[in-house]
This record gives C-alpha cells, sequence and structure tokens, in this order.
C-alpha cells in the first residue's frame, strides 16, 4: 500500500502507540501526533497536509466532534478525512459526526484489518 | 466462574486450604480450553475467522459463539457441539480435586448440595450457576436492587475476563484498603450519572497495565496509567452502548485518576479478585 500522511489524535498514550505501530506496519507515516481535540486544531493550522486523521472523541479541552467541527469549518483542512476512533459509538455520536462530513468510523481497540480496509478507502483502492 | 465461589466455600468451611486452592485455581487455569481452540481442533472454523470473531468480541458485549454465528462461521449446531465439549469453571475445579486426591465424588457433591441449601437456590437456579452463567452468579452473590449497577458488574466481570483473561471473584465491602492509592475513575453522564472509580495498589495497577497494553510494563508512567485508564474506557464506553442502545441517553467523560473516594454512605463498593491480583469498584449513582 503506497504510504499516506496520517496524524493521530488521541489522549491515551497507549491508543497513539498502539495506532501509529498498527500504521507503520501498513507502511503509513504518522506525521503528526496529538494528545487533544484543541492540540490537533492547532497542529493541523501549522501543517495541513494531511491525507488522514485518526479522532478520538472523548478528550479533555475539546471533544473529537469539538475539533471535527473546527476542522470541517476552516478552509485549510476542511478536506482532510477524518476516522473517529472511539470505544463510544453511539448513534448520537454517529449522526454528529456524519452531519460534520466525517469520513469513516473506527471502534476500539483498533484491528489492524479495519485499519487497511479504511486506508484502502481513503486512497480510494 | 462459578469455581471461585464454590471454591472460596471449600475454603470458608475448612474443606481445603489456601494452599490446596491456589494449586487447583493454577490448575484450572491452564486447563481451560477457549472455544476458538476447540472451533479450531474441530475444523469448523479458520485461524482467520477466530482472530475476527476474537477482535470482534473486544468491542462489544457478544460471546464468541454469538458472534461467529452472526458471522455465519458456526451453525446453532457445531456451537453446541462445542459448548459441550469445553468443561465448566465447576466441572474442571471438581475434576481437579479428584485428580489430586483432596476430595471424593461423593465429598463433592454433597458440599454442592450444602452450598445450594445455604443460599437458598433451586435446582434450576444451581444448574445456571454451575454452567457459569455470569448474570446468575453475580445476581445471587451481589444481591443489588438496583438493575444498571447490576448490569455495569456483570460486564465489567466480563471485560475482566476477555480483556484481562481472568475469572473473577466479586464481593461487597465497606472501604477500600489505605494501601490501594491508584484510582482510575470516569464520569458516565445523562439520563442519570455514574461516578465510576477502579482502585488498585501499585503492584497490580502495573499489571493490570502490563496485560491491557501487551508489554512488559515495570512502573507507574504515562503508559501504564495510560493502559489502565483505557481499559476502564473502554468497559465504560461498552455499557453506555449498551445503555443507549435501551433508550437512555448517556455520554462519558474523560477518564483521569484521581486523589479522593466517595463516603462510603454515598456510594457502593465491591472487591474484585481475579488471577492473584485485586482491585476495589466504586460506583456512585447521582
Amino acid at each position: 500500500m503506497n504510504s499516506l500522511r496520517v496524524a493521530v489524535c488521541d489522549d491515551s498514550m497507549l491508543v497513539r502507540k498502539k495506532l501509529k505501530g498498527s500504521l507503520e506496519e501498513l507502511g503509513m507515516s504518522v506525521v503528526i501526533e496529538a494528545t487533544d481535540g484543541s492540540d490537533i486544531v492547532e497542529k493541523l493550522k501549522e501543517t495541513s497536509d494531511i491525507d488522514v486523521l485518526f479522532l478520538d472523541i472523548v478528550m479533555p479541552n475539546k471533544t473529537g466532534i469539538e475539533a471535527l467541527e473546527e476542522l470541517k469549518s476552516n478552509e485549510k483542512t476542511k478536506d482532510i478525512n477524518v476516522v473517529m476512533v472511539t470505544s463510544v459509538g453511539t448513534s448520537k455520536h454517529v449522526k454528529e459526526a456524519v452531519k460534520l462530513g466525517v469520513f469513516d468510523f473506527m471502534q476500539k481497540p483498533v484491528d489492524i484489518n479495519v485499519l487497511r480496509t479504511i486506508l484502502e478507502r481513503v486512497k480510494g483502492e | 466462574m462459578f469455581s471461585k465461589y464454590f471454591g472460596n466455600f471449600l475454603l470458608n468451611k475448612g474443606i481445603i486450604t489456601s494452599e490446596q486452592l491456589n494449586e487447583v485455581f493454577q490448575e484450572e487455569k491452564n486447563s481451560h480450553v477457549k472455544l476458538g481452540i476447540l472451533a479450531l481442533n474441530k475444523g469448523f472454523m479458520s485461524l482467520s475467522q477466530i482472530e475476527e470473531v476474537n477482535q470482534a468480541q473486544m468491542a462489544t458485549d457478544k460471546r464468541f459463539g454469538e458472534i461467529a454465528i452472526e458471522k455465519g462461521y458456526l451453525t446453532i449446531d457445531k456451537l453446541e457441539e462445542l459448548l459441550t465439549g469445553q468443561k465448566t469453571s465447576y466441572l474442571l475445579l471438581s475434576q481437579i480435586l479428584l485428580d489430586k486426591n483432596i476430595l471424593t465424588m461423593e465429598q463433592i457433591s454433597r458440599h454442592l448440595f450444602t452450598y445450594k441449601n445455604e443460599n437458598g437456590l433451586s435446582n434450576e437456579e444451581l444448574q445456571e450457576l454451575t454452567s457459569d452463567n455470569v448474570e446468575r452468579i453475580v445476581s445471587n452473590s451481589l444481591e443489588l436492587t438496583n438493575t444498571s449497577i447490576e448490569e455495569y458488574i456483570i460486564l465489567l466481570v466480563k471485560n475482566i475476563e476477555r480483556h484481562l483473561r481472568e475469572k473473577t471473584f466479586i464481593e461487597v465491602v465497606k472501604e477500600v484498603p489505605a494501601e490501594y492509592q491508584l484510582r482510575a475513575y470516569q464520569k458516565i453522564v445523562g439520563e442519570y450519572s455514574l461516578d465510576t472509580y477502579l482502585v488498585f495498589q501499585e503492584r497490580d495497577f502495573i499489571k493490570v497495565a502490563s496485560i491491557f497494553a501487551e508489554e512488559v510494563l515495570t512502573e507507574v508512567d504515562e503508559l501504564c496509567i495510560s493502559a489502565v485508564l483505557e481499559f476502564l474506557n473502554l468497559h465504560n464506553g461498552i455499557f453506555i452502548v449498551n445503555e443507549v442502545d435501551k433508550g437512555f441517553d448517556m455520554d462519558l467523560k474523560v477518564q483521569t485518576l484521581v486523589d479522593d473516594l466517595p463516603s462510603t454512605n454515598q456510594a457502593l463498593y465491591f472487591k474484585l479478585s481475579f488471577g492473584d491480583m485485586n482491585c476495589y469498584l466504586c460506583l456512585e449513582k447521582n
């Protein structure tokens, strides 16, 4: 699989580490790591050249949904494919995220096969 | 799981020693054959199908057989055949007690009869217990009046089995010992709110983190803390998805370590023993 430029945002160091490990195993390069919603919004203001962002929902400072809303309303970041990674896949979150233009959802703990399928979709394969 | 309860009953009656019980539990752990292994052995499922079902099981409150049937990997008949081949914890315990010449078959039956009478159980209820029915075991041992709290605990016991690969013995307690200073906390909010705490001493905190993170951790550092908090978050996530499915509007706040616990007259406290680890669960429903 050709490499994509990937960003990962989760307040859990364990989830970031596991996700990064799986992405690298699939040949992707994780170019941005962020620890909460505010952090990712700030970091993407500086470098928006990202193909896909894996974004947690329940996080301090700014939730994943709030961050998604900001990213989608910013001309510079609105086209980034955002995948919500969560243990809380309730219909409320799904509706909110879909309305905001989320690309996909991924359930925790991360499954490398699901990850591969999503990345293939991002690349249009 | 029932073996933990019946084993402790035998211990409390002075019928077996704690050394014998530990030996039996160790043996039981080594002998338990998972359904996936049985399915592979019988040629009912491929390794990749088993891995797929195991992965799906991590994120939902469903049994292995249930998911395998949904995905079309097993039929009901084949699942029943596998379940028959998988010994319950009570059968395994009995077999080990017999093999080690600790008790005779007649003595085991007699003690089980005493257990049944002392707990006021019907034959059907005893049958459910000896079949490792988690719902019945938790309901029978804790006698909780609050349904959502009982469901929370049943799910936690299942998640300890799924993610930490251990059977749990759970009891109601009045307080948490002073050495249990590491307190993982998460608030569930919505139509009702529930403050959830998992409380550990350092040794067990590191062990739980190591099992969940699938790597050897040796100190309470950021990775270790994030592993325990993520276990709590994952469990609470599945719990609220179940609640939302029932029509409750629920959500989660960010999980964190905290210094304080609610007072004992505000909250319910439980001790959970699994493997050689202990932790305390504290639930405060508002």
